[in-house]
């Protein structure tokens, strides 16, 4: 059944042009670094090892959060407003059911959009760009397989605040009566943390936006404790607001 | 109790201070083309949706073929085929999509099971056209379309006309009194309309202000009623009908006789009467319709359509 609903999820999603335009942003997005690179008053040289880093930090800090809203109010708040989101719940699908469904997809999603992040980066950067000097890892030089394979890792584990991000939204999804406040609801939400990142020392390893962006574990010693505070931290979040998500949705009535 | 399909025992709601549902009771049986009519806001749609598990009860038992839903909510809707409201669709898929969504969710439903079932509804034609591009009779029909793709043995349709002309609605009740003779489902509508309880369905119950105040089989011409026959020899009248075994129920009246008996009988009654030599001055079958039974009960708050 598990299955079955995650399948009728991706069906609607990709039937949808949102993703597409996402995916087609993330790509041009991605690109850009490459045109920079030609202009040699810029002063920047972008190389197939730096530019998935670099893709990496304003895709999870600026174009994957706001998909993720998008995707989060059509997941949950436009489907409850518009009536469809009682139809599989009168199909002989509990509500767990449907909840795991809906988290699984938005998991998947914002993994797959990572994913294509990395991907379109190596491949922009392949056909424009040198390899350049090779990945430096606690003073080890990497070789380019080893590199792609860290690059990958800092890509796979922004997955986990970023996921923690997308159930907070998803509760928000439930209490709110339009996709639209949900989007307006998550850039408010996203400011205020960076601002509590920028203003407070003392509170910003709280804040989960700060770690959305994984290129940090490589930028000093001590990677393991990072990491485990990232976990930690996601991990809090994200079961905290599915466990508020679980609470409200089987107390819920369904009037729509 | 076998031949119950959905039992509902001192069912309450409330929302806030509102009472919406109060202390309901009511018995669907198998084969039934049950009518669950109220004026609007009698909390008709909020027994529905606590019959499908989607509004938690405050009080009371819900049994769909002896299994209750708060214990065995997946196997009691397997059960189970709706239409709640006005149909909701993913209106960017085409109409044979939104029923495939809805078919995976089953086992064993396949393309030709979807398209035999559009077929049965009208809609095969249109069945690869975006839902937003269908007008509301085609959506109320694809909503009845989904609601029968499981094969259910219970059909619960709230206001399945709503919103549609006349031709539209005169097609919805035909589609549904079609179903109910050929696929031996049992319907559960909930309306607010009189004249289409009076025309598809076989028993009723009304609710007024979240309460049954009345429950009911509907007299059709076909079924058995009073009948007084307007005579002065009463007792020699009765004699004779005696005999009569079509006659469930006879007595004295002011008037003459009340016999019980179907409407088509009246024609040999009288002939009978006549060559028996007893004097029949009228005979007049009770005239009370559904429509005045139940506007007497609420008081008149009912649209007549």
């Amino acid at each position: 059944m598990l299955f079955s609903l995650i399948k009728n999820e991706y069906y609607k999603l990709f039937r949808k042009k949102k993703i597409y335009i996402f995916a087609m942003i993330i790509a041009a997005m991605a690109f850009i670094p490459v045109i920079i690179n030609t202009i040699e008053e810029a002063g920047i040289n972008f190389t197939v090892n730096t530019l998935p880093l670099e893709n990496l930090s304003w895709s999870t800090e600026m174009i994957i959060p706001i998909f993720i809203a998008v995707l989060v109010a059509d997941l949950i708040t436009n489907e409850y407003q518009e009536g469809t989101f009682k139809l599989s719940l009168v199909s002989s699908v509990t509500r767990m059911e449907l909840l795991a469904a809906k988290i699984i997809t938005l998991v998947s999603v914002i993994t797959l959009l990572v994913l294509f992040t990395m991907m379109v980066s190596y491949l922009s950067g392949a056909i424009f760009l040198d390899w350049g000097i090779p990945f430096q890892f606690n003073n080890v030089t990497l070789t380019e397989t080893q590199g792609i394979l860290y690059t990958f890792g800092l890509y796979f584990l922004s997955v986990i605040p970023l996921s923690a991000f997308g159930i907070l939204i998803m509760f928000l999804g439930f209490k709110l009566e339009s996709g639209g406040s949900v989007v307006g609801l998550t850039i408010g939400i996203f400011f205020i943390m960076n601002i509590i990142r920028q203003l407070s020392k003392l509170m910003r390893p709280l804040v989960l936006s700060n770690y959305f962006n994984t290129g940090y574990l490589l930028s000093s010693d001590g990677m393991s404790d990072k990491l485990i505070i990232l976990i930690i931290v996601s991990l809090v979040y994200g079961l905290a607001f599915f466990g508020l998500s679980v609470s409200d949705l089987i107390k819920k009535d369904i009037v729509k | 109790m076998d031949n119950i399909i959905l039992k509902i025992e001192n069912l309450e709601k409330n929302f806030g201070k509102l009472k919406a549902v109060k202390n309901v009771n009511l018995e669907v049986k198998k084969g039934d083309v049950f009518g669950f009519l109220g004026p609007n806001g009698a909390g008709k749609s909020t027994t529905i949706r606590m019959v499908l598990g989607l509004v938690n009860p405050d009080k009371g038992r819900i049994i769909i073929d002896g299994l209750e839903i708060q214990k065995d909510y997946k196997e009691a809707l397997k059960k189970v085929g709706t239409m709640v409201e006005t149909p909701s669709f993913y209106e960017y898929l085409t109409g044979y999509e939104n029923l495939k969504l809805t078919a995976k969710l089953y086992q064993g439903i396949k393309h030709v099971d979807i398209i035999k079932i559009l077929k049965k509804v009208g809609l095969k034609d249109r069945k690869d056209n975006k839902v937003k591009t269908y007008s509301v009779g085609m959506k109320q029909r694809l909503g009845l379309a989904r609601a029968l793709i499981n094969k259910p043995q219970l059909v619960i349709l709230d206001e399945p006309t709503s919103g549609l002309d006349p031709q539209g609605k005169k097609e919805i009740r035909e589609l549904i009194k079609g179903l109910a003779e050929t696929e031996d489902v049992t319907f559960f509508i909930c309306t607010h309309q009189l004249n289409e309880v009076e025309q598809i369905c076989n028993r009723v119950a009304i609710l007024q202000e979240g309460k049954i105040i009345a429950n009911r089989h509907i007299n059709k011409k076909e079924n058995e009623k009073w009948i007084e026959i307007y005579t002065k020899q009463k007792n020699e009248a009765k004699m004779i009908l005696k005999q009569d075994e079509k006659i469930k129920n006879m007595k004295i009246s002011k008037n003459g006789l009340l016999i019980y008996t179907k409407e088509t009988q009246i024609e040999k009654i009288n002939s009978l009467l006549n060559q028996r030599g007893i004097k029949v001055k009228y005979i007049i079958p009770e005239m009370e319709s559904l429509e005045e039974y139940y506007l007497k009960e609420t008081g008149g708050k009912f649209d007549v359509i």
